[in-house]
Formats: structure tokens, sequence, C-alpha cells
């Protein structure tokens, strides 16, 4: 090892700044951007005026020491540049400290220039008058120069001036023109942060943050490469390394100096050394730590000292109990301490909870109250150093009884507090790059897990994969799992869950079902993740319609005492949607009201509960109780976002079936202007309210929703072919047929939309091609959709109808008859389509020469017939009415049409109407004249009269 | 301000200072303009690049309160303006003798005087100073006037005193510049000065202490001077941009061309993820409007309101409500519409939050809120926010969702 630099943790300014600019972390961009403002400020008349806040140790003065060095060493402010630096030590009670201070500082750092002897001109004054003098006599001293004033704990400073030598110093700054200042200050004060003060506004404010895990490592790495440490160089870069830094972090709270003192023990392995190194750091941190509480009010030393006996966080008024301070006024001495960043809070719900910023601050009462006893802090870091494993078999602990195995045996007696924390921080840090889809460095992190845990670093690993998009990869990190001896029961339990979801996802219901009955016979496995098991077990067994043993599972996990109100609040809500599907409205909305009941059911079910229960009572036509559940979920401040956007949707939708299309379109719009809704839900409003503004015949308006859903990036694939499927037939209406066409292409031509979406475009397409009398085209669709069998076996169906109005055109009169034919074997006969449209049908029948008119009639007669369809048939026949009237055609083809109807129609009883009608219009057409028409019953005549607009004129 | 800027890198206010110079060869001036317009910052370059025979003195009176102090600082500047010669000639001696003041390492203190004896000091102190330059113009440039003035009322209230000094002051400059010719002054400040004086017309003032001074509005940079101050900006703090012109554009859009908050938003995107976009610019700029630090001092539009507009209106039904209250409301109505509000609608909307049915009450504080550059009238007579960002300030401060 080279020899030691000193790299000094309590006063930077002593430390070599060439070994400060190499172990400068994390804040390379604020100082170089820093010392770019200082160097104008400096060289030209422009002067800033920079504050840097952070708390004791946070790096300020090596950030001031850095700052100095970089000024200095830039040869072109040698003669335009003058530094006066006040350390943290200077005094300030008045104007003419800081006054005489500076002038010191000049006259030593420049005696050339600043007289030694400044205090005799001015000895007579009063200190305040002379305190100007001095700064009037530097201010003239300096030339044409500029001077940087550097202060330590601008906030003591500012104390000991006082609102009048505050204004002073203000005046003096704007008025001399060539003062810039770089100061630092633990916290924001009220001489910076009150707007009635001189100083507001004045200071660029920049918050120094904690280092984060990355960044400690590399200063860790970087002091440890100033030492040429190369062992802790080379632990650093193991996954065990990073994970110690990680654990190191919860006793250093981000502080640069605490890391640097922490990092000694990175590479300690044996426990005897990792022990005596730290009842050594404790003993001598100690009396720093007592200086500070000793600086304490009596009241805010209790308070800490109260805080630092705690195991956790503490609420106000726990800490007003156990300090006997009342309420009121501790809760304002722990804002106090908060200020001084003695203690941070969190807020949940309406409490605040306090704790110690610095966990190492314990130490310093542990010290003096154990009497040799294990310092509960040092057990507590073992515990998160090393693996269970190794702590009970007493890896690295020498003799029984020594003070290694001492504290080694009251590690093991503590609970799993810091372990806990330092998993959820793996949890945050994971979530986060998953957020970012920064998989591989989510991996990185469950790796280094594994070295401390290999079971849970697999666990993080299949999760990680698994929201990668590989399944399959997370299956085989659970099977390894499962597989291991090694390994909690929970673990084991939970990979074993886990793979089931998965199995169930890829429609291997059997083994999704094995690994859950595994889990639920595994008596000592946690209770949650038996519960979990029934309750996945349940729903699979829905999802194949096995109803009875569904609700024995869901029965079994809600009827577990001991499952947590989670567990049993899905199962809950999972039966009452079992219950919903058989009809079994009553118990269902029994289950879902005793989730919403549950006070201590996660607001998710709940959520999920009041939605499923606002459906029933839909589906029982109790709108007003089914809109006060959704409003209930919407209202819910706790509630997911997800969960408040689908239920907006959903209420949407109630009140357009209402009719009350204002609070329809009010719900769509508030799931749009949600910054944070999941985008189909969004996607869905946009939809929904496009819908409603076409309906309203806001034609504009709806293109304008549906064109957004198609731009949006994140739309989901269904609701982006759902767009383009209205957008386009809303196109087709406006006469934009081509646009249209478009629309419906490019749904086609999506992979990814759902086969129904996909079958809906092509039917458009085909009906519009049709309409445009692109046959081919609208053949070339219907064929297509017929043939997929992907396509939802309805929709295949009421396009065979459609196909031989396609064929007709263009086709030979057998194969549209085959095509007819099909259709009705293959239609449901119960179905609305079965039949067709059989006036379409007829319409392109009269494209024909009329000498085929007989066969095609005769043909579809009897083939209407034969499949009990004529009610169909009829009606088609009545509404062809209209393309007689509309087509000019001649006496002699009306009455060709006339009588191959009569003849085919012979004898049916079910066309009697339907042709007498046919003759009397066929009459009327030719007359001219509506009297034909009287020999028909009023309700026949006043169905006909329409159809003839054009020969009757009506 | 975290930064002060050099004159010579003031920019785009060049074309103003030039007119300011034609109307000093005649006239004293007041300065009007909105907070952060950079006032100061005009007088500093004025001061810094003062044309020959032309002696300019900055004082900033920000924080002074009491005639004494102001003489003091007066007579500070006059002793180093008094040549050499003079003051070895013991020019500025016998001033000091005459005035009873004392002086030490350039220090000048005079006694706690009342009335009688600081209204002569000053005058002798400007007198003596005209006529030490007869070949030269004297101007002072007095900062944060009205601030002054009102302190001095504040703490004479407080004394239970009747001396009445800010009119004194006032009414000894005006008798000092007509009695020289060689004398100008610059007022400016925050504070509308038409505020100040109408308080002290509410003490029977009479006269017209500033009716004999031209006004010079000092407004926000033109379009092409703001984007030349953004994009240099921009490349001092080498903020590294999607494309400088987008990025200069939308920050001299949304910062309603104030360079000083043009200034603060480029110091912030220095630290900013790389490359910079336009997006970026709005995120600080609404950092920096909803920060409850407010370094911005937005709130002072706000709170302001009851300090320029005190007093009670009469709603007719024996009830008062305070004139803060009704100014408040029309803002609310002003900040959440889009377009410009005739008299008629703004009478129209404030009924209903405030029962005011006097329609030349409305009148008249619109046109106060225009002297005080909340709003802008156009030649329909119909009102709008002046500036765009306190229009949004507004409605975020206020939680009004517009």
């Amino acid at each position: 090892m080279k020899q030691r630099p000193s790299i000094s943790s309590y006063t930077p300014s002593n430390t070599d700044p060439e070994v400060l600019e190499r172990i400068l972390v994390q804040r390379e961009k604020l100082l170089s951007t820093l010392v770019r403002r200082l160097v104008r400020s400096m060289s030209t008349g422009d002067k800033h005026h920079i504050l840097l806040i952070g708390p004791r140790g946070s790096g300020k003065t090596h950030f001031l020491t850095l700052a100095q060095f970089r000024l200095h060493q830039n040869a072109d402010l040698a003669d335009s540049m003058r530094i006066a630096w006040l350390g943290e030590d200077v005094i300030i009670t008045g104007m003419i400290d800081l006054a005489l201070e500076i002038a010191n500082q000049l006259a030593v750092e420049y005696p050339a220039e600043f007289d030694a002897d400044f205090r005799s001109p001015v000895r007579l004054l009063p200190p305040d008058d002379a305190a100007e003098a001095i700064l009037h006599d530097i201010a003239r001293r300096l030339d044409g120069r500029n001077l940087l004033i550097m202060m330590e704990n601008l906030d003591r400073a500012f104390h000991g001036l006082g609102d009048t030598g505050q204004k002073k110093w203000r005046a003096f700054l704007q008025e001399t023109g060539k003062v810039a200042t770089l100061a630092t200050s633990q916290q924001l004060f009220e001489g910076i942060s009150d707007r009635n003060e001189a100083f507001f506004g004045f200071f660029d404010i920049h918050h120094l943050k904690p280092l984060s895990v990355e960044h400690a490592l590399q200063l860790i790495a970087k002091v440890a490469h100033e030492y040429d440490n190369r062992d802790l160089i080379e632990f650093l870069s193991t996954n065990e390394g990073r994970y110690r830094v990680r654990a190191l972090r919860h006793l250093a709270g981000g502080n640069h100096r605490m890391y640097i003192l922490l990092s000694e023990f990175l590479t300690r392995e044996s426990l005897d050394d990792l022990v005596a190194a730290f009842e050594q750091l404790a003993e001598e941190l100690t009396p720093y730590f007592q200086e500070r509480v000793r600086s304490l009010s009596p009241q805010q030393a209790r308070i800490v000292q109260c805080l630092c006996n705690a195991d956790g966080a503490m609420t106000v008024k726990s800490v007003a109990e156990d300090t006997f301070i009342p309420e009121r006024n501790c809760s304002k001495q722990l804002g106090e301490l908060k200020r001084k960043r003695y203690v941070t809070s969190q807020r949940r719900g309406k409490e605040s909870y306090y704790e110690m910023a610095e966990p190492l601050m314990r130490l310093c009462l542990e010290v003096k109250n154990q009497r040799g006893r294990p310092l509960r802090l040092i057990s507590m870091f073992l515990r998160a150093w090393f693996p269970m494993e190794a702590l009970q078999t007493a890896k690295g602990a020498s003799i029984p009884g020594t003070r290694a195995d001492l504290y080694r045996m009251h590690a093991l007696k503590l609970d799993d507090r810091f372990e806990t924390r330092i998993r959820q921080e793996f949890d945050q840090d994971i979530e986060e790059k998953l957020g970012s889809k920064r998989f591989d460095d989510a991996l990185f992190l469950a790796e280094e897990l594994a070295c401390m845990d290999h079971a849970g670093g697999l666990l993080k690993e299949a999760y990680i994969r698994y929201r990668a998009g590989r399944p399959d990869a997370a299956l085989s990190c659970l099977t390894d799992l499962v597989e291991m001896t090694d390994g909690t029961v929970a673990q084991h339990a939970s990979a074993l869950v886990n793979r089931g979801v998965i199995y169930g996802e890829q429609g291997k219901t059997k083994l999704a079902l094995a690994d859950y009955a595994a889990v639920i016979k595994m008596t000592d496995a946690p209770a949650a993740q038996r519960a979990l098991a029934l309750v996945n077990r349940g729903a699979t067994y829905g999802e194949q319609g096995k109803t009875k043993l569904a609700l024995i599972d869901s029965t079994a996990a809600i009827e577990m005492t001991d499952a947590p109100a989670e567990q049993r609040a899905m199962a809950l809500v999972n039966r009452g949607v079992t219950y919903g599907r058989q009809e079994e409205n009553g118990v269902a909305l029994a289950d879902f009201t005793a989730v919403i009941e549950m006070t201590d059911a996660p607001a998710e079910q709940r959520a999920m509960a009041l939605v499923n229960r606002g459906v029933t009572y839909g589906r029982q036509e109790e709108n007003r109780m089914a809109l006060a559940d959704f409003t209930a979920v919407i209202e819910m401040t706790d509630a997911p976002v997800d969960q408040r956007a689908k239920t907006l949707v959903n209420r949407g939708i109630t009140y357009d079936q209402q009719g009350r299309i204002k609070l329809g379109l009010a719900d769509y719009t508030a799931v749009i202007e949600m910054t944070d809704a999941p985008p189909d839900q969004r996607a869905k409003a946009l939809v929904n309210r496009g819908v409603t503004h076409g309906q309203q015949g806001k034609t504009k308006l709806g293109l304008a929703d549906y064109t957004a859903v198609i731009g949006m990036t994140d739309t989901p694939a269904a609701q982006r072919a759902l767009a383009l499927v209205n957008r386009g037939a809303t196109y087709v209406q406006q006469g934009k047929t081509k646009l249209g066409l478009a629309d419906y292409t490019a749904v086609i031509g999506m992979p990814d939309a759902p086969a129904g979406r996909r079958a809906m475009a092509l039917v458009n397409s085909a009906a519009t091609y049709w309409h445009g009398e692109e046959f081919e085209r609208s053949l070339r669709d219907y064929s297509a959709l017929i043939e997929e069998t992907a396509f939802p076996a309805q929709i295949r169906r009421e396009a065979m109808f459609f196909l031989p109005e396609s064929i007709i055109p263009i086709g030979s009169r057998a194969d549209a008859m085959a095509a007819l034919t099909r259709a009705f074997e293959e239609g449901e006969p119960t179905a609305e389509y079965y039949g067709g449209t059989p006036h379409d049908l007829l319409k392109v029948v009269l494209r024909k020469g009329h000498c085929d008119w007989a066969s095609y009639v005769s043909d579809l007669v009897s083939i209407y017939v034969k499949h009990d369809a004529c009610a169909k048939l009829c009606n088609g026949l009545t509404r062809s009415i209209e393309f007689l009237d509309a087509g000019d055609y001649s006496p002699t083809q009306l009455d060709a049409w006339n009588d191959a109807w009569q003849e085919a129609g012979r004898g049916v009883e079910e066309l009697a109407i339907a042709l007498r009608s046919l003759s009397c219009a066929i009459q009327a057409i030719k007359t001219k004249s509506d009297r034909p028409l009287f020999e028909l019953p009023l309700e026949v005549r006043e169905l006909i009269l329409p159809l003839l607009k054009k020969t009757l004129g009506a | 301000m975290s930064s002060q800027l050099a004159p010579e890198n003031v920019v785009g206010r060049d074309r103003l200072i030039a007119q300011i110079w034609r109307l000093l060869n005649r006239y004293s001036v007041v300065f009007t303009a909105e907070r952060r317009i950079g006032k100061t910052t005009v007088m500093k370059k004025m001061q810094a690049e003062a044309p020959d025979g032309i002696i300019v003195r900055y004082l900033d009176l920000e924080k002074i309160d009491s005639p004494q102090r102001f003489v003091e600082i007066l007579l500070g500047q006059v002793r180093e303006l008094l040549t050499k010669t003079n003051r070895a000639m013991g020019g500025f001696k016998s001033l000091m003798e005459a005035v009873g003041g004392t002086e030490i390492g350039g220090v000048v203190k005079i006694p706690q005087y009342n009335k009688d004896r600081w209204q002569p000091a000053l005058e002798k102190a400007l007198a003596c100073v005209c006529e030490n330059h007869p070949e030269s113009t004297l101007l002072f440039l007095l900062d944060e006037m009205p601030y002054m003035l009102q302190k001095i009322v504040v703490r004479e209230k407080g004394e239970d005193s009747s001396e009445n000094a800010a009119l004194a002051i006032l009414d000894s400059l005006r008798a000092m510049r007509s009695e020289h010719d060689n004398l100008r002054m610059v007022y400016t400040g925050s504070i509308g000065l038409h505020h100040v004086i109408d308080s002290l017309r509410g003490n029977e003032y009479a006269s017209q202490p500033t009716n004999e001074m031209e006004t010079v509005e000092i407004g926000p940079l033109a379009h092409a001077d703001a984007l030349d101050l953004a994009r240099g900006l921009l490349d001092e703090e080498k903020v590294e941009c999607s494309s400088v012109e987008d990025v200069a554009a939308e920050l001299v859009t949304l910062t309603d061309r104030v360079p000083f908050y043009i200034e603060r938003v480029v110091m912030r995107l220095a630290f900013a993820a790389s490359p910079v976009t336009p997006k970026s610019v709005q995120q600080q700029v609404l950092l920096h409007l909803t920060d409850d630090n407010d370094f911005w001092e937005m709130e002072h539009f706000r709170t302001r309101v009851p300090i320029y507009y005190p007093g009670n209106v009469n709603t007719g039904d024996r009830n008062t409500l305070s004139k803060a209250a009704v100014v408040t409301s029309m803002l609310d109505v002003l900040a959440t519409c889009e377009m410009a509000q005739s008299i008629d609608q703004v009478c129209a909307a404030i009924k209903a939050s405030v029962p005011v049915e006097d329609r030349d009450l409305v009148i008249e504080l619109l046109r106060n809120l225009s002297q005080d550059h909340y709003l802008i009238c156009d030649d329909q007579k119909r009102y709008s926010f002046r500036f765009p960002l306190i229009k949004k300030w507004w409605v975020l401060a206020r939680g009004l969702s517009s």
C-alpha cells in the first residue's frame, strides 16, 4: 500500500485540493457551473451571490475548497480577484466583526494591498460606523479588483449581524458592486427565506443532495484509490461489496463524511475484526455526537435522546408522552430539530413520523449507557452485513464467549427491521429501473441481493424477467428456487404461487393448479401465501367454469382467520364475481359489501368491490345505486388511479345509457385530463367521448377524439383499432370514403389488434366497397373474414349472409345460392343476423337483366322458405319497392319483377301480404297514382307510401 | 439579486436610456414600472455611462426610514462631489458646521434634528454641490423613493409625530430643483409614487410635488432584445439546448420579456437534464411559480393589494366591503378570462362574488389597476392582465381554474 494521503473527514480545507479534486463525486456539474459564474464575477462587473445548503458532513467545505482552488488556478484572475474566506469558526456578533474579519483575512493574504492596521483610523467610532468605514476602506483599496467573500455557516453570521447589520451588509454589496459571495449553511433560515428580510431572493440557492448508493460507491472507490487499497477497490466491484455499501447508507444517511469513515469496514470479513473496528469508531465518534447534542436546548436534547432510544420513527404524540413535554411544545421543538437537520420526518395520513437523521447519533447515547453490553446499532448492522446463515453458523466468530460472539448472539435476537429497510430500498430501486425499462440494471440489483440471500435474489430476478416480458425465463428462475434446498418456506411458497400465476397466463392450467395446491398443503407456509394460493386457485376454477370448486376455495380463504385482509378481500371480491356470474346477485352484493365495509382492506380491493357492486346494481337496473358506488370510488382519494379512471369511464357509460349526455361527457373528459390515468382508460374515454360527440352530430369533435387516440404513442392496440374503426365509419358517413377505407385497412393490417376489431374493420371495409359497387373488393374482404377462423364466430356467420350480395353482381347464380345456403346452414336460427339483409340481396338481383330475375327469385324464395326465414324475405321484398320506385324501370321490367315474385311465391302463406303490396306498388308506379294502393289495408298502405317518394312525391 | 449585472452587460436598454437623457436635458423624471422590470439596472447603467457634463449619483433609499438618515447619505454623496480643492478650502467643513454634522472615515453623521434643522441642512447640501459644479448637471437617482417616504410616514405614526417629514422632503427637493437649473432627479421605486402622494394628500396636503417631472414607463424588453438576452445567457451558462432558437423563444414568451425572469430561468436550466427543450423551460417557469419559497416574490402582487387599495366601499345595504376585496375579485375575474373584458363585463362578473353595484367605483379601480401595472387597457377600453406570467401566477396562487 502506498503512503496514505491525508484526507481529513472533518476539515477538508486542510486536505490537498488535488486530492479533493480526485475524490469529488456527484457534484462535478454543480461545481463547474458555479465556478464559471464566480470567474465571471471576478473578471467582469457581474456579481453572483451563491449559497449552498446541506447538513453537517455533506461536503460543503470540500466544495468551497475546490471552488477556491479552481479560482486560484485560473491565471487570468490573478490581478482581478481577491478572496476572503471566513471559516466556520469565525464568530460574528455584529457588523463590526464581519468587517474586521474580512479586513483581517485580506491583510493576511494580500499584505501589499491591505493595511494590517485597519483599526487605528476608526478607533473612536461607534462599532457600526467603524464597520462602515472599514468596509469603505476595503472597497477603496480593492481599486479595480473584485472581492469574493467565502462564508461558512452563513445562518450563524446572519443571526449575529441582526436586522440592521444585514441591511447594511446588503447595501454595501449592492452599492460597491465589487463583491461576490460563496456561502454555506446547514439549513434555510429566516434571513433569506422571509420575504421581509433584506436578503430574501438575494442568493442563488443550491441544496446539496445526499449521496445515492451509486455515488457512495464512486466516492469510496476514489478514496480507496487514493489509499491504493486494492482489496477495497476490487471488493467494490463485487455484488457483496455493493450490497455492503447499500447497508452503510442506512448508517451514513447519505452523508459524505460518514461514508469515508465507514468505508474502512467494507473489506473486513472476520466478525472479530469488524466488531473491534466498529467499537473503536463508536468510541471516536461519541465526543463528536455528544458535542452536537450538548449544543441543543435541554428540551431538544431530551427529544433527541428519546428518538435515539426508539426502535423506529415516532409520532409527535408518542415523543411527547415519553418525554413529558407538552405536545404543542414538543411539536415546535421537533420542527426546530428538523430545521437543524437532527431529525427527519415523513407524513403518513394525518400524522408525521420523526426519526434521527443520522442513525450513528444513537451511538453517542449507547456508548455512554450500555456499560459493556453490545451496542444495539452495531448488532443491527451485523444483521445486515452478514447472511443469516453465516451469523447462525458463527462464521468468523472465533471463540464462544468473546466480544464478537456476544455481538453475534445479540444480532441473532434482533428483529429484521434493518434488513427490511435495505430490502425495501432494493424494491424501490428495482421498481424505478423497471419503470424506465432498464431491465439489465434491475437484474444487476437482483444479483446484488442474491449475494446475501440467494433465494430472495432469484425471486426478484423472476419478477424482473416477468416484467421484461420474458415469462419463460421467469419460470426458469422460479423452478430453480422451487427445486432448491435452501431458502425459507415463505420464499418457496412465493415461488410456487408466482409460478402458478405464470402457468395460468400461459394456459397451463393443470400446472398452475398443481403449484397452488402445493402451497395450500404447506402447513408451515405463511398464511398470506396460502391464502393467495387459495384465491388464485379459486379464480382459476372460476375461469374453467368449475363454479363449485371456485366457491369452495374463495370461501376457504375468506375463513382463514390468520390471512391478511388483502387476501380475504380478494377472495370476497372473487366470490362475489362468481356469484354474480350465476346471477345470484343477492349473495354477490353481500360479498362486495363486506369488502367495502372492511376497514383494513387495501383501497384497491375496496375500490374493486365498489366497482363490481356498481356493475351488479347496474345489471339489476338500479342505476341510482350503481352511480352511487361508482361515485364513491371516484371520490376515494386512496383508490389506485387506474381504478378511478376505470370507474369514471363506467360511470360515463351509465350516464350515457340514462341519456345524461353532459354528465357522461364530463366523466370521459375527467379521465382524458387525468395526467396519470393509464393509457388504456384515457383511450377508452376518448373513444367513448368520440362516439357521444358523433351521436350528437358533433362530427368534428368526434373525429378529433378518435385522432387523439390514434396519435397517442402508448395507446393499447385494442383502443387504437377501435378508434380507427370509428373514425373510418365517421369518414364514410361524411362521404370521405377513401379516408374511411384507409383507416379500416390500417386496422386489418395491425398484427396486435384484437381479432374482433380486425373483423369489424373487414366488415366495414367490405360494406363500404359494396356500397361503392366495388364488388370484387367487398367479396375479397368478406371471404377473408369468413375464412379466418381466429375471428369471432358470430361476425363470421353474419358475414356469410353478406357474401352472396357481393357474388351476385359478378359471379354465377349457383355460387351465390350456394353461399346463401351455407350461411343458413352455419348460422344460428335464433340470432338476429339469421337471414341476412334480403333487401340488399334484391337490390343486386335487380341489377341483373330482367330475364334472369325469375330464376333468382325462385331460388331465393325456395331457400328462405326452406330455412323458415320468410318473415325476413317478406320485409326485404317490401323494402325493395323503393328500388323499383327510384330505378326508372320500364313497365315491362316492372311486370317481369312482379311476375317473378307472384310465380315463385304462390302458395307461400307468409309472403302473401308482401306479394300483394308489391303488385299494388308496381301498379302505382306504372299509373303514377296512389289509387292502386287503396286495395291494401290502411296499415300496409302507410308502410308502402313512403317507399314511393319519387312516384308520388310523398 | 444573486446576479448583479455589470452596466456594460445590460441588454436592450440603450434606446430607452437615450430617450431618458434627452428628457433630462430639461426635466426631472419619475420612472414607473412593474417590479422586477429592471429599473435599478437602468439607473446603474445610466450612472456608469453618463454623458459628459452630467454627474450622476445613485442613492438606494430602501433602508432609510428617517429624514436624518436621508440627509446623512446625501451629505456623504455631497462630500464626494465637492472638489478636492473645495474640500481643502474647508467648503465641506463649513457645510458640516452649518448643518451640525461630523465626518470620520468618510462616514457622515448628523444629530437627531427636528424639521427646522434637517430641512435647511438638506437644502444647503444640495445648494452647495450645485454651486460647486456650475458647469455640470447634477443628477441624483433616488431609488425606492416612495418606499422611503412610506417608511418615514409609518415611523412618524409610531412616534406620534406630526412633522410630516415625507412631505417636507418632497417639498424641499422640488424647491431645490426649481432653484437650481443644473439639478435633476429621478424618482423610482416598486411602490407606485401616486399611492404615496395620494395617502399624503389624505393628510390635507394640497401641493403637487412631482407635477413638473416627466414620467417614463420602463417596460419589458423589446422582443428581439429579449431573444438576444436569452441566447446570450444560454451560451454563457453553457446550457445544452435541443434548439437554442426554440428554447430562447419559449423563454421569452413565458417570461413576458422581463430580463429578471429570463435570467433566473436560465440559471436553473444550467442544472437541468440535457438537452434542454422548450418543455424544460415550461417546467422551470411552473416550478418557480409554484415554489413555496416564492423567490420570485410573486406573492407581493397579492399582499400589496390591501396596501394599495385601503379603505372600504359601501355596498348599499348599510354594509361595507373592503376595497381590496373588490380589487381581488376583479383580478380573479380577469385572470380566468381568456379575452380582454369590457367595463360592463367586469361589473357583471364580479357580482358573483362581491355585492358591488357602483359602476363608477369599478371604472376607478380598473384605472388604478392599470396605473399599478396589473392591467392593460386596449383601444376598446377592455381590460386584461398586463403580464401573462402574473396572470398565470394569480390563477395558480388563488386556486382558480381558468
